[in-house]
């Protein structure tokens, strides 16, 4: 699931939602404004995602350590 | 007398009725041997009785399981050609019992024999295993033969019932086997139809545990290079106009992991049935029931079966690449 397979497109991995949420990441912001810019972004290609795929992602990001998550605040962890 | 071999011989002629076409039969004969498949014991004969009164009218002597006929050996009679028959249904064509096969068949010869030889002139075995016969049935027949040069004995098996189906008009063959595809239906996939299924199938599907696979071209000449009847060939060929169908679906679904599930699922199915050492054709088949379930299929619903199974074999989750299979 984290990477691209037969039957599952990289634009529908987790890899592949977890830099479309990074590049939709602006400084800090709430899930659910994050939830919003990424279905905005997706929706002029007809690639809908669930909620809870779009969570399993998030939580992708945070586990490789990409992101941070604090009082309901998603940042871009900057590269140490 | 003894010697002299009856004149009139109880031949099957093939040929096919006008409504009929090829793409028709092909899904004509899947639905027959599901058919075969699926019924056993008495539902078999009545199976068998029904064709062949469609066919000969009041010539065919319909016996009722139980009863005096159904206890002389008798499982059905032609009286213009006093063509005995016994059936043998085994559950899902298995062929594998052997001894019970063997069994009955000397056992209800013997019995047909001894109280019906005034009306016996043929005596064939009606059986439902559309692997084919053990050899061991072969070596019987052969020696009831030897014992018995003035009667003429047989087989009817799935080439028979194909030729008995292929006599019928369109109105029997529905109501024998349901409704049969056509090309038309198939140029018309439902995709209601095909949701339908597919949430059916997704239910039997695990979650988690995928494995990554390489994404490779699909391999040409997959169908000849696994062993396919040539009906299977057309079916799945057909199929693919409609596969990208199918991708599509799986590929907008909520559920991003819905194509791996299934992928998996069919793959894990066919690994078993390969290990059954099942026929190409058999595996085909059980795949196609898998999907479709048992029972009369609408044909929307055989129409989506066909375009998932090909969508399946076109992405190499079922059967094997050209290469494997040329080194099996």
């Amino acid at each position: 699931m984290i990477l691209p397979a037969k039957h599952l497109k990289p634009d529908r991995s987790l890899l592949g939602i977890g830099s479309e949420i990074l590049t939709e990441l602006e400084d800090e912001q709430t899930v659910s404004e994050l939830w919003e810019r990424l279905q905005a972004a997706r929706a002029t290609q007809s690639k809908s995602i669930s909620f809870d795929w779009f969570v399993v992602a998030l939580s992708f990001l945070y586990a490789i350590g990409t992101i941070d998550y604090s009082d309901g605040i998603v940042s871009a962890r900057s590269p140490s | 007398m003894k010697g002299l071999r009856p004149e009139i011989a109880y031949t099957i002629p093939k040929t096919r009725r006008e409504w009929m076409n090829l793409s028709n039969e092909y899904w004509l004969k899947i639905s027959l041997q599901l058919k075969l498949r699926q019924s056993s014991g008495d539902d078999f004969q009545n199976f068998h009785s029904d064709i062949m009164e469609k066919i000969h009218g009041d010539d065919f002597v319909r016996v009722r399981p139980f009863g005096q006929l159904g206890d002389k050996g008798c499982d059905g009679y032609l009286k213009s050609t006093g063509v005995l028959f016994q059936c043998y249904g085994a559950v899902n064509g298995d062929k594998s019992k052997v001894k019970n096969l063997i069994g009955k068949m000397e056992a209800d010869f013997s019995k047909a024999k001894e109280n019906l030889s005034d009306i016996m002139k043929q005596w064939y075995m009606v059986h439902n295993l559309v692997d084919g016969l053990p050899v061991e049935a072969i070596q019987v027949l052969n020696k009831l033969e030897t014992e018995n040069p003035d009667l003429t004995l047989g087989f009817v098996g799935r080439e028979g019932f194909e030729n008995l189906i292929l006599q019928l008009n369109e109105e029997d063959v529905i109501e024998l086997l349901g409704p049969v595809a056509t090309n038309e239906d198939s140029r018309n996939l439902q995709l209601p139809q095909l949701k339908a299924l597919i949430d059916a199938v997704v239910t039997v599907t695990k979650s988690g545990g995928v494995d990554l696979e390489k994404i490779g071209p699909v391999p040409v000449d997959k169908l000849d290079a696994n062993q396919l009847p040539d009906y299977w060939k057309k079916l799945i060929e057909g199929g693919w106009q409609n596969a990208y169908i199918v991708a599509g679906y799986l590929d907008k679904s909520p559920d991003p992991l819905i194509g791996e599930a299934i992928a998996d699922l069919f793959k894990a199915q066919y690994e078993y049935l390969k290990a059954q050492m099942l026929s190409p054709e058999s595996i085909m088949e059980n795949l196609y029931e898998f999907i479709t379930g048992i029972g009369t299929v609408p044909t929307a619903r055989q129409v989506a079966s066909q375009a998932l199974l090909a969508y399946l074999f076109e992405s190499c989750d079922i059967f094997e690449n050209e290469s494997k299979a040329a080194k099996a």
